[in-house]
């Protein structure tokens, strides 16, 4: 079980993670977007939520466990 | 875990979203928590979203006043919209390329060229035993080869060769027959002599030794084809010589032609005609008709020796009487004519006058007189028995 424990660990990505890039924020895992607008996105997930700022955001793309935000991002807050 | 590959190839959908406030679309698209895999803003009014099917149909639910509209298929869905749009072409398509196979990989005619129907019907069961028949699948060549091995294998004695050729859904099967030379039973030892002088102008041995050659002049009885054959070891063996020889023969005739010539020739027409002679006239009675010339049987009837009168009964036969007179060249020509005629008449043996001169000429009132020199081509071969050869024994040689 352990070692079922650690291959699934190791083969399936579960952590709640942000990529941000020039131009876009790339975020895994997440539950659910509470809120978005051209300028604030709010993302919460497991431990808490983001709340990603800037202008001309959009939600290009929005999967169930995947999210990618383009736009001129300025800041990203965590609470 | 996810496969970012095969995701690529499920049915996803590209749509154009049209309202007037996009953002609030979007905000009910994520609270309603459609999934979205490319969003491409466009304009305040227009944006263009890529999504899986699945989730375009919950989309559909809640469109509202928006305008939605299908801008092409992604993924395994637009492989399903081609082939439901082609689909029916494809079927035919694969149906076709299905029979045209079949049909060219199928024999539809064996030809087999052979003159002799005995060799044609068993090249035919023999071919059946190999599988190859009409309406049967073609072979390839290292399998035809050795149907051709297997074929010669089992009628050697009545086959020499055999090639079965592919043109295009028809077999070609040519053969060669095996002709065994039958020995000839020796009968009788001869060789061909020469029945007559001449020059040989040809041989045509068949067996036997050539001893003359053309051109070589022969007298009347040398041999010509030899049935007495030479070995390699200087032995000599005896056979049956066959063959023809030819040569000029020489000939000088003498040939009178008379300068006038008269001939009568009967037209198969005739009558009968009672004629009365009166002191030396020819009366015909009722002779209306009167031949020009003719010849006659006649009858006397009456006579009286007192008075020259009789009567006779004629019977009279139409003729045609030609008469000529020729001058010394026509009669020449003729004379010519006449004596090569009459020359291969009276000889079965001679094939052709090659030449005819005149080598004296004298004439009187009646005819001319001709000496002519006659070259003919003659089959000049004699057949003449010999004695068959018999070996000395080695020990009484040496002796």
């Amino acid at each position: 079980m352990k070692l079922f424990n650690c291959l699934d660990r190791y083969l399936v990505d579960r952590e709640y993670k942000v990529t941000l890039s020039k131009g876009r924020a790339h975020i895994i895992n997440y539950l659910e977007i509470v809120d978005f607008s051209s300028d604030r996105v709010v993302v919460k997930y497991d431990g808490g939520k983001t709340t990603l700022l800037g202008t001309n955001l959009v939600v290009s793309k929005m999967l169930e466990d995947e999210l990618l935000i383009t736009g001129n991002l300025q800041s990203i807050e965590y609470n | 875990m996810r496969n970012r590959y095969l995701e690529r190839l499920d049915k996803y959908i590209k749509i154009k979203i049209v309202g007037s406030n996009i953002n609030n679309y979007l905000k009910r698209i994520v609270k309603k928590r459609v999934q979205l895999a490319e969003v491409i803003p466009v304009s305040y009014r227009e944006v263009h979203v890529i999504l899986k099917y699945s989730e375009y149909e919950k989309l559909l639910k809640f469109k509202s006043i928006y305008e939605i509209t299908v801008l092409e298929m992604l993924g395994s869905k637009k492989i399903e919209a081609n082939l439901k749009k082609n689909g029916l072409l494809l079927i035919f398509l694969m149906v076709s390329l299905v029979g045209i196979m079949l049909l060219s990989n199928v024999v539809f005619s064996i030809d087999i060229i052979h003159q002799d129907k005995g060799i044609r019907e068993l090249l035919e069961r023999e071919l059946k035993k190999y599988g190859i028949v009409n309406y049967s699948l073609k072979m390839d060549y290292q399998e035809l080869e050795d149907i051709e091995d297997k074929i010669l294998e089992n009628n050697k004695e009545r086959l020499e060769w055999i090639e079965i050729d592919t043109y295009g859904t028809k077999y070609i099967v040519r053969v060669q027959e095996r002709k065994l030379n039958e020995e000839e039973e020796i009968t009788q030892y001869q060789s061909i002599v020469s029945k007559k002088d001449a020059v040989i102008v040809r041989i045509d041995a068949v067996r036997g030794e050539k001893v003359k050659n053309v051109n070589d002049y022969v007298s009347k009885g040398d041999t010509v084809i030899s049935g007495y054959i030479t070995r390699p070891d200087n032995s000599k063996v005896a056979t049956q010589a066959e063959g023809d020889v030819y040569g000029e023969v020489w000939y000088q005739v003498d040939v009178d032609y008379p300068i006038v010539y008269q001939e009568t020739n009967l037209t198969g027409k005739s009558k009968t005609v009672y004629v009365l002679y009166f002191f030396n006239h020819r009366i015909g009675l009722f002779d209306f008709d009167k031949y020009r010339s003719f010849e006659a049987k006649s009858k006397v009837m009456i006579s009286s020796n007192m008075l020259d009168i009789k009567l006779v009964k004629e019977e009279q036969y139409e003729a045609i009487v030609k008469d000529e007179v020729y001058t010394e060249d026509i009669a020449r020509n003729k004379a010519i004519d006449y004596i090569k005629s009459k020359l291969m008449k009276d000889n079965e043996d001679i094939v052709e006058i090659r030449d005819v001169k005149i080598m004296d000429t004298s004439s009187d009132e009646d005819s001319i007189e001709f000496n002519l020199f006659v070259k003919a081509i003659e089959d000049i071969g004699e057949i003449v028995s010999i004695e068959e050869v018999v070996e000395e024994d080695k020990e009484s040689d040496d002796n």
